[in-house]
């Protein structure tokens, strides 16, 4: 049985198919799988225009398609027909360790963060290199990851007003989440440490990012040295 | 072969057919917001549809060529001159090496777009050399272009001059209808915030860009009490902000969003609406079937 239960249809503009799901248990890994389904998997018969983008949210997912796509009976029960077919078994999900400088020279916001919440450096270190996090979502720029599994200690509201200009590689935390900047862009999260290993590169064009929707990822602590030895982005 | 800019304008990037199969990882579609225009310039030098091109904004771009090369013109008209001749754009532009190129004076429209045969000599990322400058991604250096840019072309060369169709070309207008759907959160607004929605007139605001255009109109009463999760943001998407003010996605947008959109601008509406300037009214017409 899938884990997929559609909610409603909705046409999303007249190139786009917006599908709401009801809530379930393992509802994010259903819809990640269904998103590698519609991406990799056959193209869809039933519709005569390409499908270019496959969007997935906390409980919908938007098909947007290259040109007007005509909701006929035939695509409905053929995408519901793939929808029921999604299967949680046999996932495989990658592990990264990542390297993280938290050091003030490179994490801006680091000692405001330490002094409102009342920790040391230390233990703010600590706190944030035990867990085992997991890659929620990409999304909102590109290569942003959201990630779950932040110590409750480590609990900011977004700051109010977004900094200008946040570094490629940094790793900053909000609203019970940590953050990862893949790339240099405006921001509104604490930045408490930033890794020189590059996460979004073009080598591969169909894959760009190392990080996948479910990864497991851990941060180890680096000191500023190593930091410099192994930045990527002074590469170029 | 290559051109070297002598004046960039005000945001002139490179963009192509944009994009695709990346916004599950947060990378917009970007690509030329007239469509249309960018299709035409294309054809008249012979390039694939889809080939990377500029599109300039609200102002020209004055450079030398350094190469024998077709080059065409669309979208928007500017006044524009080669070696100081004033010169006709209505077909394909044969340019020798050595040719001074410059745009003046803005006369119809918002956004030009200037094809060369055998388009540019930049890095594909995603399959695209469409900018993304909010991510300075793709395109040359990842942002809008620069006075002093040198920009290579990958196999120019003169091709058979083309005409351009008159009836493609933009005409100035003050009144602008353009077809659409509702709204996935259509549901959510009342009777009446639709019949506003669909019976007034919007303008757009300076403040527009190609990630989105603010459009001034009076507020539309937002859902109450309402509160929906983020979901895939499409061009074209009318949302409406807690203060009842519309923001209009475009190209660049970021690829999901959470505000409730009332309607959905038609996809071949989309050339339309990027070549319509601030004051001029625009309808949403929503057709029953």
């Amino acid at each position: 049985m899938s884990e997929l239960k559609i909610k409603h249809i909705l046409s999303n503009g007249d190139c786009g198919i917006l599908l709401q799901f009801n809530p379930s248990n393992q509802l994010q890994l259903a819809i990640h799988m269904l998103v590698k389904d519609f991406l990799t998997g056959e193209a869809l018969k039933m519709s005569l225009v390409k499908l270019v983008n496959v969007i997935p949210a906390t409980d919908n997912l938007v098909l947007v398609f290259a040109a007007p796509v005509e909701m006929t009976e035939d695509l409905l029960q053929e995408i519901t027909q793939r929808v029921d077919q999604v299967s949680l078994q046999g996932i495989s999900v990658g592990f990264h360790e990542i390297p993280v400088c938290y050091d003030q020279t490179v994490a801006p916001d680091l000692s405001k963060v330490c002094q409102q919440l009342n920790l040391s450096h230390p233990k703010l270190i600590d706190y944030h290199t035990q867990a085992i996090y997991r890659v929620d979502m990409l999304g909102f720029l590109p290569g942003f990851a959201y990630l779950s599994g932040t110590h409750s200690t480590l609990n900011l509201s977004r700051k109010s007003t977004p900094a200008l200009q946040v570094e490629a590689g940094s790793i900053a935390i909000a609203n019970h989440q940590t953050g990862i900047y893949s790339l240099q862009s405006p921001g509104g999260w604490h930045v408490i440490g930033r890794t020189p290993v590059s996460l979004l590169s073009w080598k591969n064009q169909s894959q760009p990012m190392t990080l996948n929707p479910l990864d497991e990822v851990k941060f180890s602590s680096i000191c500023l040295e190593e930091f410099y030895s192994l930045d990527e982005s002074n590469v170029h | 072969m290559y051109i070297e800019l002598i004046q960039a304008g005000s945001y002139t990037t490179i963009q192509d057919k944009g994009r695709t199969g990346l916004a599950h990882l947060g990378v917009p579609m970007s690509g030329y917001m007239d469509e249309y225009s960018a299709n035409l310039a294309n054809w008249m030098v012979g390039n694939q549809l889809g080939a990377g091109l500029l599109e300039m904004t609200w102002t020209g771009v004055e450079f030398i060529c350094h190469t024998t090369c077709s080059m065409a013109l669309a979208g928007a008209e500017f006044e524009c001159f080669v070696n100081g001749q004033s010169i006709r754009l209505d077909k394909t532009i044969q340019l020798n090496s050595g040719d001074h190129f410059k745009m003046g004076r803005l006369l119809i429209g918002v956004r030009a777009y200037m094809a060369f045969a055998g388009s540019f000599a930049v890095p594909l990322l995603g399959e695209s050399m469409s900018t993304l400058s909010v991510a300075k991604l793709g395109g040359h250096s990842g942002r809008a272009l620069k006075t002093g840019d040198v920009l290579n072309l990958k196999r120019p060369g003169l091709t058979v001059v083309k005409h351009k169709p008159l009836w493609k070309k933009i005409k100035p207008q003050s009144i602008h209808v353009l077809r659409a759907m509702p709204g996935p959160e259509v549901d959510h607004f009342t009777p009446t915030s639709i019949r506003q929605a669909l019976g007034q007139a919007y303008q757009i605001t300076h403040d527009s860009n190609r990630q989105g255009f603010r459009l001034s109109a009076d507020p539309i009463t937002a859902p109450n009490n309402f509160s929906m999760s983020s979901s895939g943001l499409v061009a074209g998407s009318l949302q409406v902000t807690p203060d009842g003010q519309t923001i209009l996605a475009m190209k660049d947008a970021q690829t999901t969003g959470g505000y409730p959109r009332i309607l959905v601008v038609n996809h071949d509406q989309l050339s339309q609406m990027a070549q319509i300037r601030p004051g001029e009214d625009i309808y949403f017409f929503v057709s029953s079937n």
